[in-house]
């Protein structure tokens, strides 16, 4: 007798983009290592596929706002030589001077970034400076500067969403178009302003909604002070046919504080000079103990400030992991103690991050299997 | 000048003179309104959709389901009302309206406390509208619900640069405080005719104070030019009950 065989499903990640307008922060940092080591164990239990569309970032108001003030400004400035913290200090300054952009002009370069990719050169910049970093930490691979046209346009998307009868749509009225959270009990929520500008709601539903089909479960991952956008993408994506689960992350507060990067106050802490501090540790013992750090002692709701002591701790102890685990492979009679397809468990579809990498720490005494090891470094 | 100015008041003055002997109707409150009613009510109108007419109507027929406690207290606060963008369909489940207009498109709730009507507005948002109403051509005969009265009200309302979400406020005074103050029940037949601009002198009698019993005005601010006075709309109606 032949047993029925379950049909093959993808598991379609989907985190948060983040836009080029600013160093990496700790709190980015957690998100992408909770996503790489969420992926690479997930893919040894079933298909997997990350979603990450540069242009999900870079089609918003708040990157070609940014982007039209340092044209204004600075039309001669040359970016390839500006360093993170210059272009990012920059950025806090625009956003904390709430000056009224140029409606008119700010269109023409989100069309722009939509339609041809455009990025200016401060993000260019920025995106070059990420990869270096992203290398060396090891996810570089994921292809976090992948940049493509968005699934479909921002107008086919408004028809889709208003054929199924979500929108609020105001715009006879020169007002804004709403998702119609209200009739999930959840609240109205702008996807286009009065100004005709969509805000970063809107790519994504353009990138996912044509992504959905039978055989695909989508995880969405976001720090928690979007919450409740999520909990209405989710609902907007079910609405389509979508099966989704959430992972929910805290932000990592640096200097006392848990806000958007935005308001600035990153300086030391930035993924730049994480990477300049790892200091005689090699890259494998870097790449460990910077997961170990931020997905094995980061819960997913940690309210815990970023401590550079325990990171450099978190790193000692991946090179002496690392160093077990050499001498174990080389001696013949090696003992296997770790018993990776159990704690690859996936009770949710995915392989729980900080579950994993807390195993690893829990054991100090026992080296850390192969197949382990080449997820984390 | 002053002595022409006697002679024949400007436009500024007879506005002004009208939206001042609003303000001391109002503060002196509706015949036989001694009802104790709780303070700063306030309504709540959920925007879907504008049809100028359905508004008219829904506006009225809230008004006159109101118990005499909740009259006199939104009278005296000057029948204050939010605007909120939402969905009557998607939000009825949660928060039950107190009217629908016809064809679904407004709904209303209150008068009530800001904190009786926060959970509605925590999950609605403020009705944004700069472009200004598209109103059908000709006048608009709109039927408060009830028998037929027999009685008659002309109403005229400015659309000429206002807004839509400044129509709505506009036109929900002017028919709220007619309705609170008897001048239009059940029943009625209202004409409701737009123009681009009131002039004030075209509705000299109508502004008299004389006439006060049988008119109500909407004078504010213009939305353009915030240092003058503006006519934005008239009602005048047939019943002789009108009184402050």
């Amino acid at each position: 007798m032949q047993l029925p065989v379950a049909p093959a499903t993808e598991l379609v990640v989907a985190p948060v983009t983040i836009t080029p307008t600013k160093p990496l922060t700790p709190t980015h940092v957690k998100g992408l290592l909770w996503t790489d080591v969420l992926v690479k164990a997930s893919a040894q239990t079933g298909g997997v596929r990350l979603v990450w569309n540069n242009r999900m970032a870079t089609v918003t108001t708040q990157a070609t706002a940014f982007w039209h003030h340092l044209e204004l400004t600075e039309p001669h400035t040359d970016w390839s030589r500006e360093s993170e913290t210059a272009i990012g200090e920059r950025y806090v300054r625009f956003h904390g001077e709430h000056r009224t952009a140029d409606r008119e002009a700010v269109g023409v370069r989100l069309a722009h970034a939509d339609r041809d990719g455009w990025i200016h050169p401060a993000g260019l910049r920025m995106l070059r400076l990420w990869q270096a970093q992203l290398d060396l930490l090891g996810v570089g691979g994921l292809g976090l500067t992948t940049d493509r046209p968005l699934a479909t346009t921002a107008g086919a998307m408004l028809d889709t969403l208003a054929d199924r009868g979500l929108l609020l749509d105001h715009r006879r009225y020169g007002g804004p178009v709403h998702l119609d959270g209200p009739r999930w009990g959840l609240p109205l929520r702008q996807l286009v302003g009065a100004d005709g500008h969509p805000n970063y709601l809107l790519p994504i539903l353009r990138e996912l909604i044509p992504m959905i089909g039978p055989r695909r479960r989508f995880l969405l991952i976001h720090d928690d002070g979007i919450t409740a956008d999520y909990l209405l993408l989710e609902r907007v994506l079910a609405e389509f046919g979508a099966r989704t689960a959430r992972l929910s992350l805290s932000r990592v507060p640096v200097g006392g504080t848990a806000r958007s990067s935005r308001y600035g106050g990153w300086r030391g802490s930035t993924l730049g000079d994480l990477s300049a501090v790892s200091g005689s540790a090699d890259r494998a013992a870097y790449r460990l103990g910077m997961r170990l750090y931020f997905v094995g002692t980061l819960h997913r709701r940690s309210a815990q400030p970023f401590r550079m002591g325990l990171l450099r701790r978190c790193v000692g102890r991946a090179a002496r992991l690392l160093d077990r685990a050499a001498a174990r492979d080389a001696d013949p009679n090696r003992w296997n103690a770790a018993d990776p397809p159990a704690r690859l468990r996936a009770p949710h579809g995915y392989v729980d991050p900080y579950r994993l990498t807390a195993s690893l720490l829990g054991r100090p005494g026992v080296p850390p299997a192969p197949e382990i090891t080449a997820i984390y470094t | 000048m002053s002595t022409a100015r006697s002679v024949r008041p400007t436009d500024a003055d007879v506005l002004a003179a009208a939206a001042r002997a609003r303000v001391r109707a109002v503060r002196a409150g509706l015949a036989g309104g001694d009802h104790p009613a709780p303070r700063e009510l306030t309504a709540v109108v959920v925007v879907e959709d504008i049809d100028p007419a359905a508004f008219v109507a829904g506006t009225a027929s809230f008004a006159l389901a109101l118990e005499p406690g909740s009259r006199a207290g939104w009278y005296r606060a000057f029948t204050r009302t939010v605007f909120l963008a939402g969905r009557p369909g998607s939000v009825v489940g949660r928060h039950p309206h107190r009217r629908l207009a016809p064809g679904g498109g407004l709904a209303w709730y209150g008068p009530a406390t800001r904190r009786e009507l926060s959970a509605l507005s925590r999950l609605l948002r403020t009705f944004q509208g700069p472009f200004p109403i598209d109103v059908p051509p000709g006048p608009l005969a709109v039927r408060v619900p009830g028998r037929p009265s027999g009685h008659r009200v002309e109403m005229t309302v400015a659309t000429g640069g206002v807004r839509s979400d400044a129509y709505l406020v506009h036109v929900h005074h002017l028919v709220a405080e007619a309705v609170l103050r008897g001048l239009v029940g059940p029943g009625d037949a209202v004409r409701v005719e737009h123009r681009d601009v009131l002039a004030p002198q075209d509705f000299r009698a109508a502004l008299d104070p004389g006439r006060a019993t049988t008119v109500q005005t909407r004078i504010s601010r213009d939305g353009t030019d915030p240092d003058r006075l503006r006519l934005y709309g008239v009602l005048i109606s047939n019943r002789d009950r009108g009184g402050h």
